[in-house]
């Protein structure tokens, strides 16, 4: 008797534990990323699939993300940039509609498209795309996700604590950045992005 | 099954292993790491397409020619010096640097028109503020008395400020002053010896013998960058010379080449006494006499005859006797005499520290007449009269009966400003009703500033233009925000101690932000209001307009060239298709100067009666340059030491705080938290059982300030040293309340000829407290 009460308690400890350990993988790989990200949706359903050079607009991507003459790179462009083609209804889509008509109003007042930016970085990182793009050499896809075919854009899953894309999680973490630095034999040292 | 305590702890030492295998732990502290990069505080520069504007002038009408790094057009990120400027030449002056955290502070700014209601400030809008202003400027001329209408405006010649001027001239009041500068004497010595409307400019960058009676050079005397760059280009070159006249060891003299240490005031006796051994000695130039008038004995305009300044330098001046008095050896002085008169090219430069206050106009003259007597007058490395750029001329001002009789009114003191203060001190009654500020802080920055402030309180109703709560502003009774150097058209004509005739506009950067206005458009929107001849004064739409106006001067003078990339060094005349095509060369450049009217390259003519450089100056009543010795005011029994304001390139001279980027460059020997310290020589201090930190007061006939006492060997004896800009009780936390305001307790003196005020020594006492 005294051996078999002993194995029970011995048994429901370890379902303690296992329920515990269970619970918390539950917790910490289930729901705490639910919990973690809001999702947010860009301003304008922008498709890419349109303009890019497949698609009925016909652009390369450097038509919109360029090089500045300072060698700085612009990122997404200004709503003046969009608005150079965009004078008139290019076309009869609502989301067109949409943003030709609060585009238009947005101009008038001066403000800008507030886009989300998937691939953000924090302001103690130090990036340039020219030394990237020009001198590595590097595809636009090595850091970010092919966006050629995609006809509207993803959630931006939002890390409430931060305020930065979960996509930065995914590949443009500092070992990424680490990593690749010394597949190609470039500096890895702090100083190089951290000014 | 219910679970126990052993099992509860199983599960939660099951929950920890477990989480420890979860993102939770390693992504928390990850994101709280990252979560620190994005509190509000963190600068985060904005990213976007830079660009840069060139414009010019500072807070401060400095003269600095400066480039605006922009993000998108937007925002304002840096402002560096413009290399293409001809004085600055890529350098910016620490208030210029610093001047966007200015420009962006909401609590330094006046963000809207401001009302004072009793002890406190009432934001109204600009509709209300206009009519409360206009109905006082109404009633003024309705009752027949403009001149009761009283302006302070700055001593910069911008658009803005011939803008107020007119709008006085028109209006009909004699009250308008301007805040003094080392500037006022300069153009005056220019007027009188020289016949030239402008100002005394060195062409310090070719000279290799530079002796400067006390221009702080390296603190940023004149145009501050100016001044730098050829302290550089003398320091550079092993064949130069500078050597710096000053009573105490500044900074200019313990990197000059020799330090002559004289007594306060002595500078214009040392002139005399070099100019005693070049005549006697025959070194002077044979052009001395030839281009001078009054140089030999000669008849005046009355038919009288006068000792020429040759003969009345041997007779009164003997460098033997002058050398005890200044303080020096009989050798040294005729040593420096011989070495200076001797030089390729020597220049003797006049105004001291940083020249933000007025000069002795008869140590200015003293001083001419010794580059005169070394052929330094209109020569390569030599000083010479700058003319004024060739501004547009505006019609005459439309005045009706009201005005006429207004200005027929004598001003109310002796025109100037400190003369104006003192005058209502002394009345029992207001003597105005109405008193315009613009573009200054007469509150702060005039000397005797409490007995300024106690005057200001006579005045039932004071206005001021101003963009940041100032001294002045806070003892007003109307506040209007006026824009920044950045938000409004607005130019520049000269520069302090230049060379050639320079003239700088600036385009706007930004539309005024925080609810201001331009200065120019507030008053020329008052003068359109008021009808009548007012309005008739101001044909111009806006500033814009009013600083193309002046701008078409220059095209219509012809010559110069703009400050374009790749012309600096190069003295090339441009030709301009239009007054159109000058402007946008100009609106892009910010800068025209002339380098063929340069000192030493022009022919400099002088514009006297004679034609000749006045040593008698007929202008001044027939002055012979000379030297008088001017007794302190004081009892030197009760006061027995000298105290010598001391200005220091991060301190703007003219009232404005510095900003807190530079207070963080202040030594502690200078401030430290909120306690400022007086400078006092070793010997003084061990007399007097001062050590180094002691609290004192320092006491002259004006009043006495709480100080720190700072034991420093470069401080002549008998004399103690006192920084200017501090003591604001205004601005915003990071200067109000720091140190102490030296203008509070200074006695200043009338300068004879220019009748403005001079307060380099001041009779004082230290009292260990």
């Amino acid at each position: 008797m005294g051996n078999g009460g002993y194995r029970a308690r011995h048994s429901s400890g370890w379902f303690a534990f296992v329920a515990g350990f269970a619970i918390a993988l539950f917790a910490g790989w289930v729901v705490f990323p639910q919990v973690l990200y809001s999702e947010k949706t860009q301003p304008f359903s922008f498709s890419h699939a349109t303009h890019s050079e497949d698609g009925p607009a016909g652009l390369s991507c450097d038509n919109c993300h360029s090089f500045r003459e300072d060698g700085s790179f612009n990122g997404i462009p200004s709503l003046e940039t969009c608005f150079d083609c965009h004078t008139e209804l290019q076309g009869e889509g609502p989301s067109e509609k949409e943003f030709y008509e609060k585009g238009s109003r947005m101009l008038e007042q001066g403000r800008e498209t507030p886009w989300l930016i998937y691939s953000q970085q924090p302001p103690c990182v130090y990036f340039s795309h020219a030394p990237h793009v020009v001198l590595a050499n590097l595809d636009c896809v090595a850091c970010h996700r092919d966006v050629s075919q995609q006809k509207k854009p993803p959630v931006l899953e939002e890390n409430r604590i931060t305020g930065y894309s979960r996509y930065v999680w995914k590949n443009l973490k500092m070992n990424d950045c680490a990593e690749c630095h010394r597949e190609k034999g470039a500096s890895d040292a702090c100083f190089v992005c951290h000014k | 099954m219910g679970i126990d305590r052993r099992g509860f702890l199983k599960f939660a030492v099951g929950a920890v292993v477990g989480l420890h295998l979860t993102p939770i732990p390693w992504k928390l502290m990850d994101d709280v790491a990252i979560w620190t990069q994005t509190w509000p505080w963190v600068p985060d520069p904005k990213d976007g397409a830079i660009s840069y504007r060139n414009i010019s002038g500072g807070l401060s009408d400095c003269g600095c020619g400066l480039q605006v790094r922009l993000v998108d057009n937007k925002r304002a990120v840096l402002i560096a010096g413009n290399a293409d400027h001809p004085l600055s030449q890529g350098g910016v002056c620490p208030t210029c640097a610093s001047s966007l955290q200015y420009f962006y502070a909401k609590d330094l700014r006046i963000t809207s028109p401001m009302k004072r209601s009793g002890g406190s400030w009432i934001e109204i809008g600009w509709d209300e503020a206009m009519r409360s202003l206009s109905e006082k400027l109404v009633a003024e001329r309705e009752a027949g008395s403009p001149q009761n209408v009283a302006m302070i405006t700055s001593g910069a010649d911008t658009a803005t400020t011939a803008i107020m001027k007119r709008f006085m001239q028109a209006y009909g009041s004699p009250n308008v002053m301007t805040m003094p500068t080392m500037r006022d004497t300069s153009a005056l010595v220019a007027k009188t010896m020289f016949g030239v409307d402008g100002e005394l400019g060195y062409d310090l960058h070719n000279s290799d013998f530079v002796l400067s009676f006390g221009c702080d050079l390296v603190q940023g005397w004149g145009q501050g960058l100016y001044a730098l760059t050829a302290y550089e280009k003398l320091a550079g070159n092993p064949k130069a010379k500078l050597v710096q006249v000053d009573t105490n060891l500044t900074p200019t003299a313990s990197k000059a080449h020799q330090w002559i240490p004289v007594g306060p005031g002595m500078q214009g006796a040392l002139a005399m006494a070099l100019a005693n051994v070049i005549i006697q000695e025959n070194l002077y130039k044979p052009e001395a006499a030839q281009n001078t008038f009054g140089f030999d004995d000669g008849t005046n305009q009355n038919g009288q005859t006068f000792e020429g300044f040759k003969n009345v330098v041997i007779k009164q001046y003997d460098y033997r006797k002058m050398a005890s008095q200044i303080g020096l050896l009989e050798q040294d002085v005729q040593k420096l005499a011989r070495e200076f008169a001797q030089a390729g090219a020597p220049v003797a430069v006049a105004g001291a520290g940083k020249g933000n206050m007025p000069g002795d106009t008869g140590e200015f003259m003293a001083i001419m007449s010794l580059n005169a007597l070394v052929g330094a007058v209109n020569a390569k490395g030599g000083v010479g009269a700058v003319p004024k750029p060739s501004l547009g001329a505006w019609s005459d001002v439309s005045q009706d009966d009201v005005t006429k009789k207004g200005l027929e009114n004598a001003p109310v003191g002796d025109g100037t400003v400190m003369g104006f203060f003192e005058a209502l001190n002394k009345s029992d009654t207001s003597l105005v009703n109405l008193l315009l500020v613009d573009g200054s802080n007469p509150g702060y920055a005039t000397p005797n500033a409490p007995e300024v402030r106690e005057a200001m309180k006579k005045i039932p109703y004071k206005v001021c233009v101003a963009s940041f709560f100032n001294e002045t502003v806070m003892a007003s009774d109307l506040a209007l925000p006026a824009a920044t150097f950045l938000e409004q058209w607005n130019d520049l004509a000269g520069a302090a101690g230049a060379p050639f005739p320079i003239y700088q506009v600036t385009a706007p950067v930004f539309h005024p932000i925080y609810g201001s206005k331009a200065t120019g458009e507030i008053f020329m929107g008052i003068a359109k209001d008021m009808g009548g001849s007012l309005a008739e004064s101001f044909p111009w739409q806006d500033m814009e307009e009013v600083v193309k106006s002046r701008a078409d001067g220059i095209y219509q003078a012809g010559g110069g060239m703009v400050a374009a990339p790749g012309t600096l060094g190069k003295a090339q005349a441009q030709s301009f298709k239009s007054a159109d095509d000058l402007w946008g060369n100009l609106a892009a450049t910010g800068c025209w100067y002339d380098p063929s009217q340069a000192v030493g390259t022009a022919s400099g003519d002088f514009k006297t009666p004679t034609g000749k450089l006045e040593l008698y100056a007929r202008a001044a009543d027939g002055a012979m340059v000379g030297y008088t010795p001017s007794e302190l005011p004081g009892d030197a029994g009760k006061y027995p030491l000298v105290m010598m304001p001391y200005e220091q390139m991060w301190i703007d001279g003219s009232g404005l705080a510095s900003a807190p980027y530079l207070t963080k460059i202040f030594p502690d020997y200078l401030i430290k938290k909120m306690d400022m310290f007086v400078n006092i020589n070793p010997q003084d201090a061990k007399e007097k059982k001062i050590n180094e930190s002691d609290w004192l007061k320092i006491e002259s006939a004006k009043g006495s300030l709480k100080v720190r006492a700072h034991i420093d060997k470069g401080v002549r004896p008998g004399v103690v040293t006192l920084a200017e800009g501090f003591g604001h009780t205004a601005f915003d936390e990071f200067m109000r309340g720091k140190g102490v305001n030296v203008r509070d307790i200074v006695t200043a003196q009338k300068d004879k000829l220019s009748g403005l005020p001079l307060w380099w020594s001041t009779r004082v006492n230290l009292i260990k407290i």
